[in-house]
């Protein structure tokens, strides 16, 4: 099975929580979703290409800035007293908010399409981007450092593989249930500490609710997120042939 | 090369390790049946010191040098493991966790490297594992353990119960034998004499008395030594006995609300059961254990320091001790696990469980809940048991036979008569008439208005005061006075102010008793103070009971719940003359049952703190965080202002002796000396405070007396008198401002 490695690195970035208004907040790694929009909007797909996802990667720190909020409420009438832009009778409150930005984000991921025809295909969107590519935001821009095609196999592992310092995963539930996968404890004090636990989007259907109104439905993944990451011997998992783990989902 | 596990004295990694091999051939000869797996246990005991052959480790213990961040021993012992090895053995993935896991933690550190440090250590440990040699070990391989088996993470009970027990049984014991292994002395004495002992003792008991026979309840004890068993009987019944006869040729611990019960318990059992060898059988064991040891044998008798040391590590067939030196290890802090593996074949008399406050209660029943699970047996004697306590046992599925009661209804002790008033002091002076006259009050302060009026309205003679609000050296003075009055024999004759603090355990045995009303389960242990050994020989009444009458008696809904006051009040309307000791257990038995105590303060203290202690994490805490948790205290000790002045001399002269340093000269004889002297001026010292509620001594500390650069005793400004104890007025609050880093 093939997949294309990309590694990427972006300096102020938002991988906004679906749920966040009044400080967009951001994950610690793009979902799933963000990923593959990227990927479907750099080759054009019009409709979604089956894919797995493995997503790494760390950031330096976080910091919150202001950006500019429009509101559009349902229905508001245009009020000339307030800072409204006028669109028809209708108004859009302009005003400020806080997103919550990642610093120096450096990403590893790993794209399987199903249909490993499409490889070069996406490949190719990714080393000659119609346009530049951003992840995130429209304006959350990438460098891309490194398109390329791996194998990836499942492998049993004869050591303990640790994540590189600092990586963070976004692992499967399941992963971690089979016990393939141990999230290093604190160490210190007694607390029990097993990473952060997101439902994470991955893709959608447009599911008819009769009368034309149409809403998407997600598949979510079950995932934890953690920087304690070790791949413990004996286990299978999925390798690239570089020997980096990949957590597909 | 050699490579060392200790310095002073010197051992090496092998001489520590066959040390502990000793002492784990001692264990499995004692005590076979042991639920442990006895050959992980010792492959425990071979490789859990193996990670100090690290350089930084040699270099410290060897040449004193510091060589940067050291990963702590217990770690680096885990690469040593071979776990493809053990998987050969047969050791499953579980097995090697548990393992892993003890050994890792078997000194329980703060675990702050990383994934790079520690590989970088393992590296250079190959090096030094290539010249080490050990006959135990054919083949060493260094190699960083999986994450499967160890990760930094813990064993969490809520995660595998059964998991978690057989990881606190091994770690346990091997913390148990490590400890006697670096103390040199052995893990565990055998008991093979108690059942013996007390034979002879009975045999001389027939020599007096042929028809001497262990009674009923000794008899429902022996013959239910296997079984976890509830008895309820009356003093008198040689509790004691029957205690020690269900413990029989058992690892056994004795536990008792007081520390003057437990010394004097501790004394007949050393003395007149067990007299031989009693240093190697029976241990003594609360907060001054040492001085006490120190206060009972002569100079040069005995080695005080094994001795003590043999106590504290639990090793002794016998202990008799408070329910907290035991039963801590509820908040499972860390390092818990030796006390509950050594507990797991034991047996645990508990004497007097009415006497526990709420938070002990809560502490007592999740004990027995641990000590079942893991397979230790309890027996619950006491004079007279609360129902809610059975049934609190029951909620958490503790097993235990239904509960026996055992009464002599031959004998009559009291008879009572309730009076509908408060505390009346002209009908005491009525009564005095060259009698010994007990009264005991529920407040401290109540018990100095009682004395005052006594000895400036009525000018009575022989009227002495004892609480809890004198210094030790007073308190210690008073005791022995009352013991001594108290004596049945004693033809001394005079009147006694008190408060509960005579409550229970005192053997003194007055003639008459005057009390308020605290509460039902109170007012019996208060009755217990009078005619303690024999029965009523006149009709009338020898104990009488103010309730109070319209209002509360003092200190309701500050030391004594007031529901309970209610309720038991209600009971007690009304009654008048013979009491019989039946009727007494069943007024308790009734009283204190779950449906009546569910809306009590009592009851919701008792629930919550169980909830609490539930709610803590294993391993959360460290074991001195959970000490002070424990105890809950909130009263200080201080030293009365006009004591420091009086004795400032002396308290000058325990400083220096307390402040002593050690020499690097001086000889291990020498610093033991100066160890023991410590200690001796430190309990001199401590004569001299008070222990008093935190909330009264608040704004009265004036002053304080340095000890070193962290401990120092705050000065309070009150009254003080050796016959009034210690007494606050208004105007000294404002003199004093609390140094506010008490809590």
């Amino acid at each position: 099975m093939k997949a294309i490695r990309v590694k990427l690195s972006q300096d102020l970035v938002n991988y906004k929580k679906p749920a966040s208004f009044q400080l967009k907040e951001t994950y610690p790694l793009p979902p799933y979703s963000t990923v593959i929009g990227m990927v479907h909007n750099l080759c054009g797909f019009e409709s979604y290409k089956e894919m797995n996802i493995s997503v790494q990667g760390k950031h330096f720190s976080k910091v919150n800035d202001l950006y500019t909020r429009y509101e559009f409420k349902n229905g508001m009438a245009y009020d000339s007293t307030r800072h409204q832009l006028k669109v028809d009778k209708y108004g859009i409150s302009k005003g400020i908010s806080t997103a919550e930005l990642l610093v120096d984000v450096e990403l590893v991921l790993h794209i399987i399409p199903k249909d490993q025809e499409l490889i070069e295909e996406i490949s190719g969107a990714l080393l000659f981007p119609k346009e530049y590519p951003s992840l995130g935001r429209r304006e959350d821009l990438c460098v891309i450092n490194e398109v390329k095609v791996v194998e990836v196999m499942e492998k049993e592992l004869e050591e303990d593989v640790e994540l590189h310092k600092n990586m963070a995963a976004y692992i499967p539930s399941a992963l971690i249930k089979k016990e393939s996968v141990i999230l290093e404890g604190a160490g210190i004090g007694g607390i029990v500490s097993s990473g952060t636990r997101y439902k994470i989007n991955k893709n959608y259907i447009i599911k008819n609710y009769g009368k034309n109104k149409c809403f998407r439905e997600w598949q979510r993944i079950d995932v934890v997120y953690s920087s304690k990451i070790i791949v413990v011997e004996e286990s299978t998992v999925l390798v690239d042939e570089d020997g980096n783990i990949v957590f597909a989902a | 090369m050699e490579y060392l596990a200790k310095s002073e004295p010197k051992e090496t990694i092998q001489e520590h390790t066959e040390n502990l091999i000793k002492n784990y051939t001692l264990l499995k000869t004692a005590y076979p049946n042991l639920n442990v797996n006895w050959d992980m246990l010792f492959k425990a005991c071979v490789y859990h010191d193996l990670g100090k052959m690290n350089f930084k480790f040699q270099e410290k213990i060897q040449r004193g040098k510091r060589e940067g961040k050291e990963i702590h021993h217990g770690i680096l012992s885990l690469a040593f493991l071979g776990t493809k090895e053990l998987r050969k053995q047969g050791y499953t993935d579980r097995q090697i966790k548990i393992l892993a896991h003890s050994i890792a933690y078997h000194h329980d550190r703060d675990l702050d490297y990383d994934f790079e440090e520690l590989a970088e250590e393992i590296e250079s440990l190959k090096t030094e594992a290539g010249k080490f040699n050990y006959q135990r070990l054919d083949v060493i391989n260094v190699k960083k353990i999986s994450a499967k088996y160890f990760s930094k993470n813990r064993i969490y009970m809520t995660e595998d119960t059964a998991l978690f027990f057989e990881y606190v049984l091994l770690k346990g014991l091997l913390n148990r034998i490590d400890y006697a292994a670096s103390a040199h002395i052995d893990v565990e004495i055998k008991n093979n004499f108690l059942l013996s002992s007390l034979n002879t003792m009975m045999e001389e008991w027939k020599m007096s008395n042929p028809v001497s026979t262990w009674n009923e309840l000794q008899s429902f004890m022996l013959k239910n030594s296997e079984k976890n068993v509830v008895a309820i009987a009356e003093t008198g019944m040689g509790k004691t006995e029957a205690g020690l006869l269900w413990i029989g040729d058992n690892k056994g611990f004795f536990t008792l609300p007081l520390k003057t019960a437990i010394n004097s318990i501790y004394s007949r059992i050393a003395t007149k059961i067990v007299a031989q060898d009693y240093q190697e059988r029976v241990g003594l064991l609360h907060s001054d254990t040492y001085s006490e040891y120190i206060a009972r044998t002569q100079p040069n008798e005995v080695d005080v320091d094994e001795y003590f040391s043999k106590t504290k590590q639990l090793s002794l067939p016998l202990t008799v001790c408070t329910l907290d030196q035991i039963f801590d290890f509820v908040y499972r802090y860390r390092g818990f696990e030796s006390k509950l593996a050594t507990l797991s074949y034991s047996k645990v008399v508990i004497d007097e469980v009415q006497m526990y406050s709420p938070d002990l209660v809560a502490y007592l029943i999740l004990g027995l809940y641990f000590i079942t699970k893991v397979g230790g047996k309890f027996a619950i004697l006491t004079a007279t048991l609360p129902s809610l306590i059975l049934d609190l046992l029951r909620e958490e599925n503790i097993d235990f036979l239904p509960p026996q009661t055992f009464t002599n209804d031959n004998r009559v002790r009291h008879s009572i008569k309730v009076i509908e008033e408060k505390l009346d002091v002209n009908f005491i002076s009525n009564l005095y008439d060259n009698n010994k006259i007990l009264i005991i009050c529920n407040t401290v302060k109540e018990s100095q208005r009682v004395y005052s009026e006594l000895v400036d309205n009525w000018h009575l003679q022989n009227v002495n005061l004892f609480h809890s609000g004198f210094i030790k050296k007073h308190r210690k003075e008073k005791e022995e006075k009352i013991i001594r009055m108290g004596d049945r024999n004693s033809p001394e004759s005079g009147i006694w102010v008190t408060t509960q603090i005579v409550e229970a355990s005192l053997d003194i045995d007055f003639d008459i008793l005057v009390t308020e009303l605290s509460d039902i389960n109170g007012l019996f242990q208060r009755l217990g103070r009078c005619y303690r050994g024999r029965n009523i020989d006149f009709e009338g009444y020898n104990c009488f009971v103010f309730d109070g009458g319209s209002g509360d008696c003092t200190g309701v809904g500050h030391v004594i719940d007031k529901d309970i006051f209610r309720m038991s009040k209600r009971v007690l309307k009304g009654m008048e003359g013979k009491l019989k000791e039946s009727e007494k257990m069943d007024i308790v038995k009734n009283l204190y049952t779950t449906d009546n105590l569910r809306n009590t303060e009592y009851y919701k203290m008792l629930k919550n703190n169980m909830e609490y202690v539930r709610s803590i994490e294993d391993y959360e805490m460290k074991k001195d965080e959970m000490r002070k948790r424990f105890r809950n205290i909130n009263a200080i000790d201080v030293i009365p202002k006009i004591i420091a002045e009086t004795y400032a001399d002396e308290i000058e002269d325990y400083i220096i002796r307390i402040t002593k340093t050690y020499s690097k000269e001086m000889s291990i004889e020498e610093k033991r000396k100066v160890k023991k002297d410590k200690v001796i001026a430190r309990n001199l010292l401590r004569e001299f405070t008070v222990s008093v509620p935190y909330h009264r001594a608040k704004d009265r500390i004036v002053d304080q007396i340095d000890i070193n650069e962290f401990n120092f005793i705050p000065i309070l400004n009150c009254n003080y008198s050796k016959e009034r104890g210690v007494e606050y007025t208004k105007e000294q609050e404002a003199n004093g401002e609390l140094v506010d880093n008490f809590f």
